[in-house]
């Protein structure tokens, strides 16, 4: 498939990368931005919208919204243009004067974003115009966007670069060190954790325990852990923690003595944590 | 006039943001950040990315996989967070990611060694994963046979292993007559 719009000649000669610099340093104090909306969810324009209100305050770098493409230094995209969407695309495009700075604002600008493969949309603004400022998230933080601008006027610098990794040496991050000597024993630690409070929480949980668990001088003594995690808990100010903290040595813990036979169930009950 | 007045009595809302930093809540999902020493190569992130902003390919020539994030890609939903067994990948509070002219700036990129299976010498899995599962494997708590036995099967293709498996049940089979 060849290209889907080839920018006319015209254009083209008008739209050199140094012209466009140049042209940002003329903007720098006042620059018109016109919206485009190519077909997003409207996610994005929510945050565009976010950025203009006083809490952000674009205008004290010089943003101005107008109303007509013929007015903009700046067009900011939103969308992963839809079929319908193309042709307002490529007519603000083309009416905007010489030089045309192109901003894609969100995933399905930069890239086609969540809906990439999806049928009827073309993916990504850049399939069809050329785009000099990308603004990725979805949507993005007013604070990416507004970064953005301050970005394309120079006030910023570039944050991010091309990454790449080349440098393999094969270790891995596990040296098979584990707490009572088996790692199955964390292994269901994490999995209980994550399904008692899900993975941002539940990792927490994890490392909560965990690192109480290395402070033990014998994991495999039962009255000293029982100690350990009292006090953990009863010092844990969040009860969600508190309360998934006892469920693990409850549980867990007791389970794996049971199966290590260091304790039955007949002992079990008095190393059990109590709730509040 | 009116307005000034009020505005007086409250005080000012607009952030210094570009000078100032924004400060995020507790919880906020920011960019993926990547981690290259913690990355096993496993791929789980590249299943589970709704937006297939992860790519994970094998580059047969150079004996490499190539494990490659796209931000313009990324939604921020935090799946490849929940399936990394390392934590290799995880959403962190980064906001400020914008690129000028080249989107390529938005990408990360990590090569890792791959390996070859002992029988038919074809690529199956990276070095890393190999060694990570082989250290989970010692630490299981199995006796030094077991662990001989299972290791074993590491050292092989899916489609090796899975011819090995055969043999071994005809054989036990023709054995026992
Ligand atoms: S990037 Fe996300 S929020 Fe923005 S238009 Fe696309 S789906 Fe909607
Ligand atoms: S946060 Fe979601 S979209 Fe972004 S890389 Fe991870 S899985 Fe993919
Ligand atoms: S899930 Fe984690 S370890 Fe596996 S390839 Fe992705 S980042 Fe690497």
């Amino acid at each position: 498939m060849g290209p889907l719009y080839t920018v006319p000649e015209n254009i083209q000669k008008e739209n050199t990368v140094e012209k466009k610099l140049a042209h940002l340093e003329k903007i720098k104090r006042t620059f018109f931005v016109y919206r485009v909306d190519a077909g997003s969810c409207n996610g994005c324009d929510i945050e565009i919208f976010a950025v203009i209100s006083p809490l952000w305050d674009p205008e004290r770098l010089g943003f101005k919204l107008v109303a007509s493409p013929r007015h903009a230094d700046i067009l900011v995209c939103t969308g992963s243009v839809t079929r319908d969407m193309r042709y307002p695309l490529l007519r603000a495009y083309e009416a905007m004067p010489d030089p045309k700075i192109v901003a894609a604002v969100g995933a399905c600008g930069c890239s086609g974003g969540i809906f990439h493969d999806a049928y009827g949309n073309w993916g990504g603004i850049d399939s069809h115009i050329p785009v000099d400022l990308y603004v990725p998230g979805c949507p993005p933080h007013p604070a990416t966007i507004l970064e953005g601008f301050a970005l394309a006027l120079g006030i910023i610098d570039q944050k991010l670069k091309k990454t790449v990794h080349d440098n393999d040496n094969g270790k891995v991050p596990f040296d098979g060190t584990s707490i009572l000597n088996n790692s199955l024993f964390e292994r269901d630690i994490y999995v209980e954790s994550k399904s008692l409070m899900g993975y941002i929480h539940g990792r927490v949980l994890y490392k909560k325990y965990c690192g109480a668990m290395k402070t033990a001088k014998k994991a495999d003594d039962v009255s000293e852990v029982t100690e350990l995690m009292k006090h953990l808990v009863s010092q844990e100010e969040d009860p969600r923690y508190a309360e998934c903290l006892r469920v693990l040595h409850n549980n867990v813990y007791m389970q794996w003595l049971d199966r290590m036979m260091i304790m039955g169930d007949e002992g079990k009950n008095q190393y059990l944590i109590k709730g509040a | 006039m009116k307005i000034l007045e009020f505005a007086k009595k409250e005080k000012m809302v607009t952030r210094d943001f570009p000078v100032v930093p924004y400060e995020v809540t507790e919880g906020f999902r920011g960019k993926p950040e990547y981690s290259y020493e913690k990355c096993l190569g496993c791929g789980a992130c590249a299943v589970a990315c709704p937006s297939n902003a992860i790519t994970v390919k094998k580059d047969e020539e150079r004996g490499l996989s190539v494990w490659k994030i796209d931000y313009n890609r990324c939604i921020f939903c935090g799946r490849c967070d929940e399936v990394c067994p390392t934590e290799a990948i995880s959403l962190s509070k980064e906001y400020v990611m914008c690129v000028l002219f080249d989107k390529e700036d938005l990408t990360v990129t990590g090569e890792m060694k791959l390996r070859k299976c002992d029988s038919c010498s074809r690529y199956y899995s990276t070095e890393r994963l190999h060694n990570y599962v082989y250290n989970k494997l010692i630490s299981a708590g199995w006796d030094k046979a077991t662990i001989d036995e299972k290791a074993k099967h590491l050292k092989f293709c899916p489609d090796c292993r899975r011819e090995q498996a055969i043999n071994n049940y005809v054989n036990q089979m023709t054995k026992r007559g």
